[in-house]
C-alpha cells in the first residue's frame, strides 16, 4: 500500500458575515420624464407589488430620489435591472 | 380628439385626430433614430456598478436584447400607425389592446429621447400651460405632454381606474 502523508490545513478566520452573504439591491432612481402612474404600473408588472406597495416605492423615488425595490442574489438583481431598463426606468444594482 | 375603449375585446380607438397631431404620432417611433449620444445614454443606462466586468458584460449581452425589445415595440406601433384611417379632415387610430405595452414603451422612448436631446431639466418638465410654440424646444415640450396624455389614458385602461397622480 502507498503511504499517504497528511497535513493540517491552515485555519481561516471567518466573520459572521462575508462579502458573499451580502444581498444585492435593485435601486430605482428619479427622473423628471417618466410618469408617476407609469412607474407605479411598472413596479406592479415587474415585481407583482400591490397597488399600495408600488405607489409607496414610486413616491419614495419621487421624493427621495431613489428607492430600493428589491434585495437578493446578484443574478436575480441583474435580471430585475434588465427588466426595468426594458421599461426605460433608471435602475441600478448595488451591494447592500 | 376622442378616446374610447371598444366594448368587444377592449381595443382602443382615438378619433378626430387633427392632421398636425396625427403627424406627431407618426413621428413618435422615429424620434430616437439617429438622436445622438444623449438619448442613447438615457435609453441604455449603465447598471450602475463600478465593476468594469459587469458594465462590459451588460453592454455585450444585455443591451442588445433591450435594443431588440425597443425595435420590436417600434415596429408594432409603426404597423398600427400605418393603418390609421383618414376620416374627412381628421384621422382615426385603432390600437389593439394586446399592443398597449408596445405603445407605452414607444411613447416613453420618444418622450425620454426628446427630453435628453433638448436637455430638459426638472424645472422645464414642470412647466405647464404654455400657449405658444416658438421654437424646437417648445415643440418638443408639447410633444412630451401630448404623448404623456396618451400614456395616462392607456394606463387608466390597463389598471381599470384613473392612473394619474
Amino acid at each position: 500500500m502507498m503511504a499517504v502523508e497528511t497535513k493540517d490545513l491552515p485555519s481561516v478566520e471567518t466573520g459572521e458575515e462575508t462579502e458573499l452573504d451580502k444581498p444585492w439591491n435593485v435601486v430605482v432612481h428619479n427622473d423628471p420624464v417618466n410618469l408617476m402612474s407609469y412607474v407605479t404600473h411598472v413596479f406592479r408588472t415587474v415585481f407583482g407589488f400591490s397597488k399600495e406597495k408600488a405607489r409607496r416605492h414610486m413616491l419614495e423615488v419621487h421624493h427621495k430620489g431613489r428607492s430600493v425595490v428589491w434585495s437578493g442574489t446578484r443574478e436575480k438583481a441583474e435580471f430585475y435591472v434588465e427588466q426595468l431598463h426594458g421599461y426605460l426606468l433608471l435602475a441600478t444594482l448595488e451591494k447592500s | 380628439m376622442t378616446f374610447r375603449e371598444l366594448p368587444s375585446g377592449g381595443d382602443l380607438v382615438i378619433s378626430d385626430i387633427p392632421e398636425g397631431l396625427a403627424e406627431m404620432l407618426r413621428q413618435a417611433p422615429r424620434i430616437n433614430e439617429n438622436s445622438g449620444p444623449e438619448a442613447e445614454a438615457r435609453l441604455f443606462p449603465s447598471p450602475g456598478s463600478e465593476d468594469p466586468t459587469l458594465i462590459d458584460d451588460w453592454k455585450a449581452h444585455v443591451q442588445p436584447g433591450i435594443y431588440d425589445l425597443f425595435l420590436d415595440a417600434r415596429n408594432t406601433v409603426l404597423a398600427d400607425l400605418g393603418a390609421m384611417k383618414e376620416t374627412g379632415d381628421s384621422f382615426e387610430l385603432v390600437i389593439p389592446r394586446r399592443r398597449i405595452p408596445a405603445w407605452l414603451n414607444v411613447l416613453n422612448q420618444a418622450r425620454l429621447s426628446l427630453a435628453a436631446i433638448h436637455n430638459f431639466s426638472e424645472k422645464d418638465m414642470s412647466r405647464r400651460n404654455f400657449r405658444t410654440i416658438e421654437n424646437s424646444r417648445d415643440l418638443a415640450r408639447f410633444q412630451i405632454d401630448f404623448f404623456a396624455a396618451i400614456q395616462e389614458w392607456m394606463l387608466e385602461v390597463l389598471d381599470g381606474e384613473p392612473g394619474g397622480e
